[in-house]
């Protein structure tokens, strides 16, 4: 009797964080890989081994950075043939300056879209999940200031690029306004 | 040093914070400064307007970021996981891939394609979704293929079509490209740009599921035409040899 019970409340608990955190991590995948298929496909399997991993939930009451270390490794997953081999660079090694002439060409959102991954995804898991720079090294299995680092730089780009253009400059400030 | 630079507060141990601490502070975590941050903005003029300047920059960062969600996302994901069904998506490109490993393996036969070959595929899958992509991506002004091309290791010397979609996207396998679409009067191209350093022949030329694609080596890496006919394949590739000055 106690286990079909236990196994709704399972189960209820488990459809609540579908609806809490479906958003946050659909528009994550969606700034990593740039597709909305894609995007919605890591998605679902990202609660699909949650939901078969459930017991290994350590907090309940905060699922979200255990939900978004298995949506990020299924992004790697997806992309780990190739993708890694030239943005997951130290941001020591970052050369920014080099892609400041394609960079231009963008508007914020493709400025976004450009970062290198590993300036991207902090930034991404600061604006979008609310992570704090500790909480986002302890994701990335990396330190704080590393993590400070990258999300500087990550604000330098985006900046530097947008006041160097006029036509994006104004296409932000029409969008900010 | 700049008035900038030595304006400063106190920190709680005695070290001076200066507008350089703020900087660094402001840029790492917006919305989480120090309590010796906000007892140097509250002071400093500069720093006041730098958090402004941040600020916005945030807001409209947070409003791009807020791509809207997929109708009925969450019914779909409780489904999968529930009942077991995956994604239409899923299924079709599991299929499509099957179609296309047979189709390469037909046409390609014994010679040995490498990446070229795997990148073929890749383009010609990511052509397949084309349509698809075309409505949920905004487009570059199509006045910035050429500097898009520029960008690639090509000079553009003549007007290859009428360009109808630009888009920096993920090409599954090799990383980040450019998905250019313009029209010619041979027909419609899809061309994309793919930067790297990839193993596999110069040239390598496939017919993939009524697709026929053709990798060239060019630029900074790759790039590939994927047409419906090859007639509109040659006259493409003729164009990009005769109307772009490649620099490798």
């Amino acid at each position: 009797m106690l286990v079909p019970i236990f196994s709704r409340l399972r189960q209820k608990h488990f459809d609540q964080v579908v609806r809490a955190y479906s958003p946050e991590l659909f528009r994550f995948a969606y700034w990593m890989c740039r597709d909305r298929f894609v995007a919605e496909d890591l998605v679902q399997e990202t609660f699909s081994r949650a939901w078969t991993n459930w017991d290994k939930l350590r907090d309940p009451e905060n699922p979200k950075p255990w939900l978004m270390t298995i949506l990020r490794n299924e992004h790697a997953r997806l992309y780990e043939r190739k993708q890694f081999d030239y943005v997951d660079e130290a941001p020591e090694d970052l050369d920014i300056a080099a892609d400041h002439d394609a960079i231009e060409l963008y508007d914020l959102e493709n400025l976004i879209g450009s970062l290198p991954l590993s300036l991207r995804e902090p930034f991404l898991l600061q604006t979008l999940g609310g992570f704090s720079c500790s909480e986002i090294a302890e994701q990335l299995e990396t330190t704080e200031g590393a993590i400070m680092v990258r999300l500087t730089r990550a604000r330098q780009t985006l900046r530097s690029t947008l006041e160097a253009s006029p036509a994006n400059a104004n296409n932000w400030s029409r969008k900010s306004s | 040093m700049t008035q900038q630079a030595t304006h400063n507060t106190g920190y709680s141990d005695g070290a001076a914070y200066v507008c350089l601490d703020f900087r660094r502070e402001k840029l790492a975590d917006p919305k989480r400064i120090s309590s010796a941050a906000q007892e140097h903005l509250a002071s400093c003029s500069m720093c006041q307007a730098f958090a402004r300047r941040i600020d916005k920059t945030e807001a409209a960062v947070a409003e791009t970021l807020s791509v809207p969600l997929p109708e009925g996302l969450n019914d779909r994901i409780l489904l999968r996981v529930h009942k077991g069904r995956k994604s239409a998506w899923r299924a079709l490109a599991l299929a499509a891939s099957v179609v296309l490993t047979v189709a390469v393996s037909l046409h390609i036969g014994n010679e040995s394609g490498g990446d070229s070959a795997q990148l073929a595929m890749a383009a010609a899958a990511h052509a397949g979704d084309e349509t698809a992509e075309i409505h949920s991506h905004k487009s570059l002004d199509a006045s910035q293929f050429g500097l898009v091309l520029s960008n690639f290791g090509g000079a553009m010397q003549q007007p290859l079509g009428q360009v109808r979609y630009i888009h920096f996207c993920p090409i599954e396998g090799f990383g980040m490209g450019w998905h250019i679409a313009y029209d010619t009067p041979q027909g419609k191209v899809t061309l994309l740009l793919i930067p790297g350093k990839h193993g596999g022949p110069d040239t390598q030329t496939v017919q993939l599921e009524g697709m026929q694609v053709r990798v060239q080596r060019a630029g900074q890496g790759y790039y590939a035409i994927i047409t419906n006919s090859m007639p509109s394949l040659e006259a493409a590739d003729r164009d990009l040899k005769t109307k772009v000055r490649w620099s490798s």
